[in-house]
């Protein structure tokens, strides 16, 4: 039996007809002349590629697409069949598979080679050998950004400096060249004006998941609010337009008192548990690994993984007036370039400020740069908060590794520990 | 000394995870400092000028049971950290005043933030080297990130750290550099004489001990190994590659040359062969130390490299340069940089008609019957065909 289509608010279609926009001016490119850059999504410069007139194309998006269609476990054998590792980042594993398989875009029409891979190297190490590999393939030329991780828990001058000299000196440079076209800072600041007004409304959305009922899931929903401000739209007037419907859908929840719209059609007011969720989530299951929440009652009121590109609601704004140290703060200020302190001062906070009943890990297994130290993460936002956590484990892409009974006995399990820690606090009370 | 003392006595420290020699320094003068590092590379020469003992921390190996660290880390992780958190919760490492966790991977950059949570009393520092190795970008980046090391470790101590400290550090680092390449030059030319199951532990010990002891150990060493008469077995000549983080068991290295192979190269704890030149005394020491990093350093998977046509030039020229006749490409499981890797440097491998193999180890591996029957297999593959 097919699965029905999922229900879809106004403004995810608006997404939808603005992604496929974008795949279409990527697989164009041979007619319409214009270049395609692949990036990151932490870190990255769109608006920078904007100012040379590249099209943004997203290799981790691909492979999420490709997860959500149920394609990426044939691409990541592939991939392994072909002498990649089965330990590492599934994501890297499905764009090689896919590349093999025809490199076929969501649209039909297959992806064009890249004229310029922009490495922005921002909180994950397997980035730098993601685009080794891709160069590799497509001979192209690459431009790296080093991003400097926060280890002692802020930045540092030295770190700025660093990353600006890069974007003068080899990045813009190197897009010139690529392009053909002039950098006009002026043209970047206009988009940075763009994207400071896109991320207030994005702010804006993400808070009122402290609002009883919360209006928002900020995790299965989250995924979507992130989309065009992580990807090819941060700094277009489309995402100015998104994020301004997108504030007044979930206004008018929050004037309603109902809670997200779920993929069923159905409004979840029915909230029991409040959670924060740390990790990406898993894209081949994403539909039934949502339905096991809004099933129980649980609702994700805030999460980390809708920090990856950039803690908007810690402050942080592109800035028009400083342009090229306003990137530079940003690429590192994403979440996973953020040491582990200051990742659980982070979620103890939204523990506290969102009113969560605690802290679920969806650890991944491709993923050492989130995953990596995720136990101890779990161990010190309980004692702080002194709300149980929980632990389930799975993957990004690889069908294999998410087991459905495995996760769903964990998370009813977790819940009957929120219930029991109710029950005993009322006790106590 | 014979070849026999100086190989016991680096193994009894190799194998100490008590870490006596660390502790004996330190008792040996009220004020000292003993600062611990994990792979892959750290400049020891700013330790050591800032008057500590830089104490290489590679793992708890496969004597030590990890029971408190599997507790942190899911069973997808490489084992070193785990072991490492072990070595640190059974106060094995209570002596250490300083860890510096430089950046090799997300895994030990991690860790150096539980670090930080769980040993609040230990002066804790990411050190980060750049990914640009253009002097005047990367470099300048360096030379600033070497600056606050300086500041910290004059923080650790309470005594400031003069250039000319920086200098006279920089010079014994230059003459231990030295005397391991000598090493591993005799090693390649009459391996025989140097089995790497020695060569190992004779390094593994330098990165615990005091750098002039050790520069005159590896002259005893080469003096003794020289001299001694051992026999020419009829092995093939190989060079390892991937295993520059984690370690593998020495069982797991002695393994490959019972199955017929002489290691040749290797990138075995790498840190002392990272800068591949001189580091430049004169001037100053902080650029000199950056300098070198950018222009002479190895490729090795925690680097970037720029120039697709430069990838795996390094190894290809590794593997000629020491006569090697194919390539182990033993990576820990769950290594994302060492694995990462393995397909690119095998194909160029591969193109340069290089022959390898390659497989997977964890610190606390116990099976060699399958390594030696693969090496084993290699070598004799080798022989037929060479
Ligand atoms: S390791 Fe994690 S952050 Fe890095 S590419 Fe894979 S999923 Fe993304
Ligand atoms: S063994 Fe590999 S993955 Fe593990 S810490 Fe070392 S470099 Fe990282």
């Amino acid at each position: 039996m097919s699965k029905p289509e999922a229900v879809k608010e106004a403004s995810m279609e608006m997404q939808k007809a603005m992604i496929a926009r974008n795949y279409d001016a990527i697989t164009s490119k041979n007619e319409t002349g214009r270049k395609v850059s692949s990036t990151f999504v932490p870190g990255n410069l769109n608006e920078l590629l904007m100012c040379f007139d590249i099209v943004n194309n997203l290799p981790e998006i691909n492979a999420i697409q490709a997860g959500m269609r149920k394609a990426s476990g044939n691409y990541i054998m592939e991939a392994e069949k072909s002498g990649h590792s089965e330990d590492v980042c599934t994501y890297v594993k499905c764009d090689i598979g896919q590349m093999s398989k025809g490199n076929i875009a969501p649209n039909g029409k297959p992806y064009p080679n890249p004229d310029v891979l922009m490495l922005s190297y921002t909180g994950c190490y397997t980035f730098m050998k993601w685009f080794e590999l891709l160069r590799e393939e497509y001979k192209c030329p690459t431009l790296m950004l080093h991003v400097p991780y926060e280890g002692d828990g802020h930045s540092t001058k030295n770190m700025r400096d660093y990353i600006v000299k890069q974007l003068k000196d080899v990045v813009i440079p190197g897009l010139e060249q690529v392009s053909g076209v002039k950098f006009d800072i002026d043209r970047l600041r206009q988009y940075l004006r763009a994207s400071a007004k896109a991320e207030d409304d994005l702010v804006w959305c993400l808070e009122q998941g402290k609002k009883k009922p919360s209006p928002i899931d900020a995790y299965f929903g989250g995924v979507y609010y992130i989309g065009p401000i992580f990807t090819a739209f941060r700094g277009t007037e489309d995402a100015v337009e998104y994020y301004k419907m997108l504030r007044q859908e979930v206004q008018s929840r929050v004037d309603n008192k109902q809670g997200p719209l779920t993929p069923e059609g159905t409004y979840f007011n029915d909230q029991k548990y409040r959670l924060i969720v740390e990790g990406p989530p898993n894209w081949t299951n994403f539909r039934e690994f949502w339905k096991m929440f809004y099933d129980e009652g649980a609702v994700v009121v805030a999460s980390s993984y809708t920090k990856v590109g950039g803690l908007y609601d810690q402050g942080f704004r592109h800035d028009p007036e400083n342009p090229l140290e306003s990137l530079a703060d940003y690429c590192l200020g994403c979440y996973t370039n953020l040491n582990l302190p200051t990742r659980v001062d982070l979620l103890a906070k939204y523990v506290e400020e969102y009113e969560a009943d605690g802290l679920l890990i969806n650890s991944i297994k491709s993923c050492n740069s989130f995953s990596a130290g995720q136990l101890m993460i779990m161990k010190e936002v309980e004692r702080r908060t002194g709300k149980p956590g929980a632990f389930i484990e799975t993957d990004l892409v690889d069908p294999r590794y998410f087991s459905a009974a495995n996760v769903k006995n964990r998370l009813e399990s977790y819940f009957q520990m929120i219930e029991q820690k109710r029950q005993g606090a009322h006790r106590a009370a | 000394m014979s070849v026999a003392d100086i190989v016991s006595r680096c193994e009894q420290m190799y194998e100490d995870l008590d870490f006596s020699y660390a502790r004996k320094w330190k008792a040996a003068q009220a004020g000292r400092k003993v600062v611990g590092f994990l792979p892959v590379y750290v400049p020891l020469e700013m330790i050591h000028a800032a008057g500590c003992l830089p104490l290489g921390i590679f793992g708890g190996g496969d004597s030590m049971e990890v029971i408190h660290g599997d507790a942190y880390y899911q069973s997808y992780i490489c084992r070193i950290p785990r072991s490492t958190i072990e070595l640190g919760v059974t106060k094995r490492l209570d002596f250490v005043d300083g860890m510096l966790f430089p950046f090799v991977c997300d895994v030990i950059r991690n860790l150096s933030g539980m670090w930080k949570i769980m040993f609040p009393n230990v002066w804790t520092k990411f050190f980060d080297t750049p990914q640009n190795f253009d002097p005047a970008i990367g470099g300048t980046y360096y030379v600033q990130e070497l600056q606050e090391l300086r500041e910290g470790l004059e923080h650790l101590t309470g005594r400031k750290i003069s250039d000319d400290d920086i200098r006279r550090s920089t010079r014994l680092y230059n003459e231990n550099r030295n005397l391991v390449r000598q090493v591993y030059a005799l090693r390649a030319k009459e391996p025989w004489k140097c089995p790497t199951s020695e060569v190992y532990v004779l390094m593994r010990a330098g990165l615990m001990m005091d750098v002039e002891e050790h520069n005159q150990m590896l002259k005893d060493y080469m003096a003794a190994a020289s001299a001694e008469d051992r026999p020419k077995r009829d092995n093939v000549r190989i060079a390892i590659f991937g295993s520059f983080c984690e370690q593998p068991p020495l069982n797991l290295i002695k393994s490959i040359e019972m199955a017929g192979c002489y290691v040749v190269d290797d990138d075995y704890a790498v840190v002392n062969r990272f800068l591949t030149v001189d580091v430049p005394t004169d001037g100053n020491p902080l650029e000199a130390l950056a300098l070198t990093y950018c222009t002479h350093s190895v490729e090795t998977s925690c680097k970037y490299v720029p120039v697709e046509e430069d990838k795996g030039k390094f190894h290809i020229a590794a593997v000629k340069a020491s006569g090697a006749e194919g390539v182990i490409y033993a990576t820990p499981s769950f290594c994302d940089p060492a694995l990462l890797d393995r397909p690119m440097v095998c194909h160029r491998l591969s193109d340069a008609g290089i022959p390898y193999i390659a497989f997977k180890y964890a610190e606390n591996s116990g099976q060699m019957q399958p390594i030696r029957e693969q090496a084993g297999t290699f070598a004799d593959s080798i022989k037929l065909w060479s």
